[in-house]
């Protein structure tokens, strides 16, 4: 039948621009008839491992000789669009993280749907644009590139990667009965560390660990919304809106843990919020936690409420306490809000840092720490004259935040290996994010693995527009 | 070493990186950079030519490079024309989509220009992929979901076949209708698309956005610009009568 016949040229043409980068000779274009079998025959290592499978697939199409019905209709328009390779990123199905070990690392897992939303807070569209809905939430802000991601491809897919692996195995191993050891990831700029973080925020939920998760410090630089002095601790500078959207937060990754009774989670002492308003000792943790959503004025107290509480009961209940922390250095650098003599409030004085630094201190039990210090937004001094290189968490704690964290494991996050990077673009071709024809062809993948430097967050931006 | 430079600067598109490699092998292992160019018209001089015609092309494939010298070693010997400022050896480079990022430049802002059209080409493909995890299957398959091929057929469709030229003939200027170049109406075509970029809603949105929003909508032929290159040709259409005055004194 001619309309057969018409779809096996069809396919062998695709076939031939699939490989013909890959297959042709180094002299020129091929005079003779393209031979896909020969061609295979001769150099089938020069072959990317995905266009083998398509060629194989598309050699048993043409054998087979595939419906017409097919065919006529997609030769008919001229508007189909050539389809890319079908590649298959390396996945696991193992969803738990503290299932994962180093059989499966750099493979990509999904996390499900449902935690999703209570873990990272991605409700809300993403926005381009300044000032509408959503640009300056602080839950969307976590990820946020994954978050674009993930409405856009419809999943939710974290590349499991050495670092995390290593925090959660040590974490694993760990005697928790001794104080909260701390991990200190750090590594160049857009290497992964908040996606590790993100990785490990989830190993904390899937095993029933109480969560205490600041997604970016540096994020009160600019977006602190309102400023109050602190009515408890007067010098104090409150940020009372901040302070009442991390308690939302926190409220949203624990609720299951905080409104189960049989955990007893209770206060230790009374509570006076006011001449009227009191918590008195026995009650639930979380009643502080929703004190604070409901009067904004002690959300900040709340905290502090809190922090001194998860502490008592972490080795008193038994209910492990995970702290992720991202920007942990920014704790200890000086903040950007103004003041009324201008000049800005220094880290020292902001009640909300404040609370952050006792929780990262290791004076308590049953617990794990996993920070990360990054230089991104971070103010101080000493990021002018650095030349912009240093990453290490001894320079970018400086010595008041070094001495603070110390002792700490720091971990290394590195940028892509060769097969982390080979992964990466096979799900960005899955997922179809990545369109351009040339994405395919070794030419193409050695030049985005070149001008990328192996770095994740590069090679992402240089994807965007393909 | 000097492979790797070369490797390095053809990767990265830069500019003689290619003349580059191919000079580069006249000496083996030593960079030889390509001449300044008015050093070049000195030697070369204005006899039988234009100096730079007389300079062989270069070549931006490796492939290329090494079958012109398997072909003829001589060619080694050859002086090599400088690359064009939009020729590339990338993997990714497109000419049209480099012409479309000078013009949107303003005040030799190259960086951000180049920044703004990758984030317009990221929402081109934002859209789409929403449209097609919204399609159904059997639409699916039709929904281009490429950014470049979808800048390309925008840029086709708003390309204008006639243009009003003003001419004045009596004591009065008449808009004449007059042919189009092609290069004129892809010029055109690249304009009229930034303009329909930079009318938006400045508090609200961004010329990404709005860039992305027309590119779609003139790769299906709708649009503000497909708009406006209907309304040159009704005009044309309508000034039929003066058409003569393009001969005529």
């Amino acid at each position: 039948m001619p309309s057969s016949i018409f779809s096996h040229c069809r396919q062998v043409g695709r076939l031939r621009k699939l490989c013909s980068t890959a297959i042709r000779p180094p002299h020129g274009p091929v005079s003779r008839p393209f031979s896909m079998t020969a061609a295979m025959q001769q150099k089938p290592q020069q072959m990317l491992r995905s266009q083998r499978v398509i060629a194989s697939e598309l050699v048993q199409k043409a054998e087979e000789k595939s419906e017409p019905s097919s065919s006529s209709a997609a030769s008919t328009s001229e508007e189909v669009p050539m389809e890319l390779p079908r590649v298959q990123a390396r996945r696991t199905s193992q969803q738990n993280p503290a299932d994962h070990t180093m059989d499966v690392e750099g493979f990509f897992y999904t996390v499900p749907p449902a935690v999703v939303e209570p873990l990272f807070g991605w409700t809300r569209p993403v926005s381009n644009t300044r000032g509408a809905a959503g640009a300056t939430d602080m839950r969307s802000r976590t990820l946020q590139y994954l978050h674009e991601q993930g409405l856009t491809l419809r999943e939710y897919a974290l590349m499991i990667r050495q670092p995390a692996l290593e925090v959660m195995d040590y974490i694993k191993k760990s005697d928790l009965s001794l104080p909260a050891v701390r991990y200190v990831l750090y590594g160049r700029h857009g290497s992964g560390k908040t996606a590790s973080l993100a990785h490990i925020l989830h190993f904390f939920a899937a095993n029933d660990w109480l969560i205490v998760h600041m997604p970016r410090v540096t994020y009160y630089n600019r977006h602190y919304k309102e400023v109050a002095d602190s009515t408890f601790h007067p010098g104090r500078i409150d940020l009372p809106v901040c302070s009442v959207e991390w308690l939302q937060h926190f409220l949203s990754q624990n609720s299951a843990i905080l409104k189960d009774p049989s955990r007893k989670l209770l206060t230790h002492k009374t509570y006076v919020w006011s001449k009227r308003e009191e918590t008195p000792a026995g009650s639930p943790l979380l009643d502080i936690v929703e004190l604070g959503i409901k009067r904004g004025r002690y959300a900040n107290d709340a905290i502090g409420v809190l922090m001194r509480e998860l502490k008592l009961l972490a080795p008193e209940t038994g209910q492990k306490v995970g702290v992720v922390v991202d920007v942990v250095n920014a704790l200890f650098s000086p903040t950007l809000i103004p003041r009324v003599n201008k000049t800005t409030v220094p880290a020292e004085v902001l009640s909300l840092y404040c609370h952050f630094r006792s929780i990262v201190r290791n004076d308590w039990t049953n617990g794990a720490i996993v920070t990360s210090v990054d230089r991104r937004n971070v103010t101080g001094e000493v990021h002018d004259h650095d030349g912009g290189g240093n990453y290490l968490p001894r320079y970018l704690l400086r010595g008041p935040g070094w001495e603070w964290m110390d002792p700490c494991i720091p971990v290394h996050v590195k940028d892509y290996q060769d097969k982390e990077l080979t992964n990466c673009l096979d799900y960005y071709m899955e997922t179809r994010w990545l369109q351009h024809e040339n994405a395919g062809t070794q030419k193409g993948r050695d030049e985005l693995k070149f001008v990328s430097g192996m770095n994740p967050g590069v090679l992402r931006s240089l994807v965007s527009r393909l | 070493m000097a492979s790797h430079i070369r490797t390095s600067l053809m990767l990265l598109g830069v500019r003689n990186a290619c003349a580059i490699a191919n000079t580069e092998r006249c000496i083996s292992g030593v960079l030889i950079p390509v001449r300044h160019l008015s050093r070049m018209r000195t030697r070369t001089g204005n006899k039988g030519g234009f100096w730079i015609d007389r300079l062989a092309p270069p070549l931006f494939d490796r492939t290329a490079i090494e079958r012109k010298l398997d072909e003829n070693p001589d060619s080694r010997f050859d002086k090599v024309a400088p690359a064009r400022i939009f020729q590339s050896s990338s993997a990714f480079s497109d000419p049209l989509v480099t012409k479309f990022t000078n013009m949107m430049m303003l005040e030799g802002m190259k960086d951000k220009a180049e920044e703004m059209m990758g984030r317009a080409l990221k929402a081109v493909k934002t859209i789409q992929l929403d449209r097609y995890h919204a399609a159904d299957e059997s639409t699916k398959p039709t929904i281009i979901l490429n950014p470049i091929k979808i800048f390309h057929k925008a840029v086709e469709n708003c390309k204008p076949v006639l243009a009003l030229a003003p001419l004045k003939r009596g004591g009065v200027t008449y808009q004449v209708p007059v042919s189009i170049l092609e290069k004129k109406a892809e010029w055109t075509s690249m304009k009229w698309l930034i303009l329909a970029g930079r009318d938006h809603d400045q508090k609200t949105d961004k010329f990404r956005n709005a860039l992305a929003r027309e590119l779609i909508a003139a790769s299906n032929n709708e649009g503000k610009v497909i708009k406006r290159k209907f309304d040159l040709h009704k005009q044309c259409e309508a000034n039929k009568a003066y058409a003569h005055y393009r001969w005529s004194k």
